[in-house]
């Protein structure tokens, strides 16, 4: 297949094309979802297919298809050319891209043990000592858990001579016990992470090490504890924010807002723009001098790690917020130049089928120092939230609401009473500009998403946020408003 | 493109030869296209080609799911093969049903000719227009036209044995002005006979210049009209998180408990009707079983959730169509939704309004706050403006709203005659048809800077 899209690109290039690549992918994922003990979803799914970019007259052409043959591979590079051709009679599009050496390698994502060789037996077990766990609390009435694995093998050529094979190997999975009472009312409490765990650029490995057998009777006794909690009042307070939802407000109010494409208005009539536009890079107050954050597709096991974005740029570490000043973007080899940059590397598609867009790779607010318990040892009122519920923000990033599985309130340093339905908004650069503590070292980890939406037909990336536990000041906490 | 013949041949004998007790296979071939537009230039103009198959099997009552999109030599076979070894090492459902025959599903009118042939020169021609309608009144345009055709096919061991062949087209334009204030309309039909590009673009492009220079407003309570497109957003989230028998059953829905009782206002009765051409027809579910119309909501009160086979033999009653892919089994959910019109047009709505908002569009709308009590929240969008006195006086900032849709939908006072067939935005084929509402005292909670 290497072969024919080199010879595409040949041909293409001849053709007097500004730049073509050409992308084969075949995608490998397993879900496996238990719900009290039954096996509610065992799946296996394989994409395969190649898909063919081409930029002519300074517009952009794309098709793909899931035939392997010499003869789609013309098919569809023909298609290509000839949508680029009319893309370019709206207006006068001039799309040129950076300039870069062309680049020749193999990546392969560090792994022990690959998923797809362990045995299926052994993941069952896992999730029915999960299950089992979970139900031993009376009054947990849905015990779920799930274990999701993928393996993606790529292959990019493009009219500038790279060519460039990678294989990426994710991993994770998490628990979830839900309480009902007689009311109807119900609680849910999960573990590592809501909406199906936590995720890494790793082998099983990875997820045999959360541990989910044996974090399961904590999560079934500490659903039960949350619908008999007290209602999360209404109040301006302090706030620490536990990881797992720390990573969704940075994706949410930081990660999408800085996709370059985004700010220059491709997402406009769906997911929105972006509040930090240009005139804002490095100047813009983002957050307090404590907001360090960093775009890095480098870090070892982050599911937004990779070795080359799909256009061939190797992955990088960019400074994003230093010292709560905006100092940077994600970009691509198209909108990096529109300011005077080249690409730092974040273009990725969800498959073959799909054009690469700008994507989040891990972006992660650098570590302070102390602990989740320091932290609230030295606060005097406020309110600790974890694990997300729900979540909202404008299309300009700015107003934000998000609901939380539990929090505690805080009284003279210690955790008080567990409180169910907390709520929080805000307004991105105040409520950066109130963090006034963060977590150290030891509390970091880099949670993964494997679920962020973008585009249009829709794409679903797999990103990461390494992020400690912090403390915001004067937050509007709800109940259920 | 695999053809038909060749495609029908094949999932027969990997049928035939399949080593479970019992194999169903789930066939999705087709192309989509998509052009996207920004600034008033095409940014993004796509076309893919795809033929997948989901297999599942059964081997008593274990089951496996195994998907492809390889369908040469034997990579069929190989996936029934890998389905049955997951079936032999999962745990026993003590619910499986059993792979039921459907009987064949009635005719319904799914495909147009002209959107399959559609050209990439055509829809840069279609973009060309709102491009120029825009230009009219100063604004540029961004919007996306997606056209699709595709040949759906369900066969199981049972002798289930269903097609059809279906397009869609959907077309969005969201105009801005320099200031970045904006107006939005969307259409989207069974195909492109049914999209009148240029009342699209004249929509949107009006919304955005009547909303320049908007104010900000204090948030509480306001009587609002939302839009046909607004509603949908709404029943779109409640497709997910309470119509469905599996969120019933796992008390997740707000209608669980609560069937036979009160939950909405008199005048609203919510249908889902997979043959209703006044919407999108989609004529079976993901099992092959032909689409049943199912009241869900009658003058307010909650009738019933719609089925997929395990959902249905767990209530004791018939699946009503409604089964999603088995490669996640995320329960079953509607798929053609219709809100009973009222007999309003939209200026008597606004003329009802003493001090109210009008609302375009939402976004972001997210229903997972509270599901029993479908507690929503989500921003106003593109297009928000204060009445008084019966009469629109001028844009308003977008702000963040949080009520119970039960409790908004209880307190519904009027609704248009006149609907439109909105996109689902879940993605694939389907639709909500609902009128415009104006719903007294609905809870806006924030504020943003635009």
């Amino acid at each position: 297949m290497k072969d024919l899209l080199k010879q595409a690109m040949d041909e293409l290039r001849q053709r007097g094309v500004d730049y073509a690549d050409a992308r084969r992918v075949r995608g490998l994922s397993e879900t496996l979802v238990m719900k009290n003990g039954t096996l509610e979803t065992a799946s296996t799914t394989e994409s395969e297919g190649f898909g063919i970019r081409v930029l002519k007259g300074g517009a952009w052409g794309f098709a793909s298809s899931s035939e392997l043959t010499g003869e789609k591979v013309s098919e569809i590079a023909e298609q290509a050319l000839a949508i680029a051709e009319a893309s370019g009679t709206v207006g006068k599009p001039r799309i040129t891209l950076d300039k870069r050496p062309p680049a020749v390698d193999t990546y392969v994502s560090g792994y022990r043990e690959d998923p797809f060789e362990v045995p299926l037996a052994e993941k069952i077990e896992i999730l029915s000592g999960a299950c089992e766990g979970m139900s031993r609390t009376d009054g947990v009435k849905l015990a779920t858990a799930s274990i999701m694995n993928f393996r993606t093998e790529k292959l990019f050529v493009d009219t500038e001579g790279s060519s460039i094979d990678q294989t990426i190997v994710e991993s994770g999975g998490g628990i979830s016990a839900t309480a009902i009472n007689g009311a109807g009312e119900r609680q849910t409490r999960s573990y590592p992470a809501s909406f199906r765990g936590d995720y890494a650029t790793r082998g099983f490995e990875f997820t045999r090490s959360l541990r989910l057998v044996e974090n399961s009777e904590h999560v079934g006794t500490e659903a039960l504890e949350l619908l008999n909690a007290d209602e999360c009042p209404a109040v301006n307070t302090t706030l620490i924010i536990g990881g797992t939802q720390l990573a969704l407000q940075v994706h949410e109010s930081c990660g999408h807002p800085i996709e370059l494409d985004r700010v220059f208005g491709t997402e406009a009539s769906y997911a929105g723009t972006s509040f930090l536009t240009t005139e804002k890079l490095g100047s813009f107050k983002y957050g307090s001098k404590l907001v360090n954050l960093i775009a890095d597709a480098t870090c070892e096991g982050g599911l937004g790690s990779f070795g080359y974005d799909d256009e061939g740029v190797a992955a990088q570490r960019t400074d994003i917020v230093r010292e709560g000043i905006f100092m940077g973007y994600l970009t691509s080899r198209e909108t990096a130049p529109r300011i005077g940059l080249t690409s730092n590397g974040t273009m990725r598609a969800s498959g073959w089928n799909r054009i690469p867009l700008v994507r989040m790779t891990n972006i992660n607010l650098m570590p302070g120092e102390g602990t989740l318990e320091d932290l609230i040892a030295d606060t005097e009122d406020g309110i600790f939230v974890d694990s997300n519920k729900s979540w909202s923000i404008d299309q300009r990033r700015i107003n934000f609401q998000f609901g939380c599985e539990v929090a505690w309130e805080i009284k003279h340093g210690k955790r008080v009473r567990m409180l169910k339905n907390p709520v929080y908004t805000g307004i991105t650069p105040e409520f950066w500009g109130g963090c006034d503590a963060v977590a150290g070292p030891e509390e970091w980890h880099i949670w993964g998403i494997p679920s962020c939406g973008k585009g249009e037909p829709g794409q679903t990336a797999h990103v990461g946020h390494g992020v400690s536990p912090a403390r915001f000041r004067n937050v509007q906490v709800g109940g259920k408003r | 493109m695999i053809d038909r013949g060749r495609l029908d041949a094949l999932l027969k004998e990997v049928l035939a030869s399949s080593p479970a007790d019992e194999t169903e296979l789930v066939a999705h071939c087709g192309t989509n296209r998509l052009t996207r537009f920004a600034g008033s230039l095409i940014h993004q103009n796509v076309s893919e080609e795809d033929c997948s198959v989901i297999v599942r099997v059964a081997v008593g009552k274990r089951t496996g799911v195994a998907g492809t999109n390889r369908l040469e030599g034997a990579a069929l076979a190989d996936a029934v093969k890998q389905a049955t070894e997951v079936a032999q090492a999962s745990p026993e459902d003590p619910d499986f049903p059993g792979f039921r025959k459907s009987a064949r599903a009635p005719e319904a009118d799914t495909y147009s000719e002209a959107t399959a042939l559609m050209s990439p020169s055509a829809r840069a021609e279609a973009v060309n227009r709102t491009v120029a309608i825009a230009a009219e009144k100063g604004t540029t345009v961004s919007g996306a036209y997606r056209v699709s055709d595709f040949r759906f096919a369900v066969m199981n061991s049972s002798g289930t044995d269903q097609e059809y062949y279906g397009t869609d087209a959907f077309l969005s334009v969201y105009a801005t002005d320099d200031d970045g204030v904006a107006g939005t309309a969307v259409a989207y039909a069974k195909g492109i006979e049914g999209i009148d590009v240029e009342a699209t673009a004249r929509r949107a492009v009006d919304k955005c210049v009547a909303g320049a220079d908007p104010v900000a407003v204090d948030y509480g309570p306001f009587d609002v009209i939302i839009s046909p497109k607004a509603v949908a957003e709404v029943m779109s989230w409640l497709s997910f998180t309470a119509f469905g028998a599996k969120q019933v059953q796992e008390g997740f829905s707000f209608m669980a408990g609560r069937f036979g009782e009160k939950v909405m206002g008199d005048n609203i009765t919510i249908r889902d009707d997979g043959f209703d051409p006044a919407g999108v027809p989609v004529p079976f579910d993901y099992e092959g079983v032909p689409k049943k119309p199912v009241t869900i909501i009658e003058r307010g009160v909650a009738v019933s959730p719609v089925y997929d086979t395990l959902t249905a033999v767990k209530d004791g009653v018939e699946s009503t169509g409604h089964a999603g892919t088995a490669a996640f089994r995320g329960g079953p959910g509607p798929r053609n939704l219709f809100i009973e019109p009222g007999d309003k047009t939209e200026d008597e709505l606004i003329s009802m309004v003493d001090r109210g908002l009008l609302v375009t569009s939402f976004h972001y709308v997210n229903g997972l706050l509270d599901t029993r009590q479908a507690l929503f929240t989500g921003m106003t969008r593109a297009g928000t403006f204060l009445i008084e006195g019966g009469k629109i006086v001028r844009p308003v900032k977008n702000l963040r709203w949080t009520d119970s849709m039960m409790r908004a939908f209880s307190n519904v006072d009027a609704m248009t005659r006149e609907r439109e067939v909105v996109g689902a935005s879940w993605g694939a084929v389907g639709s909500v048809t609902s009128p415009a509402m104006l719903i007294r005292r609905f809870m806006f909670t924030g504020a943003t800077e635009f």
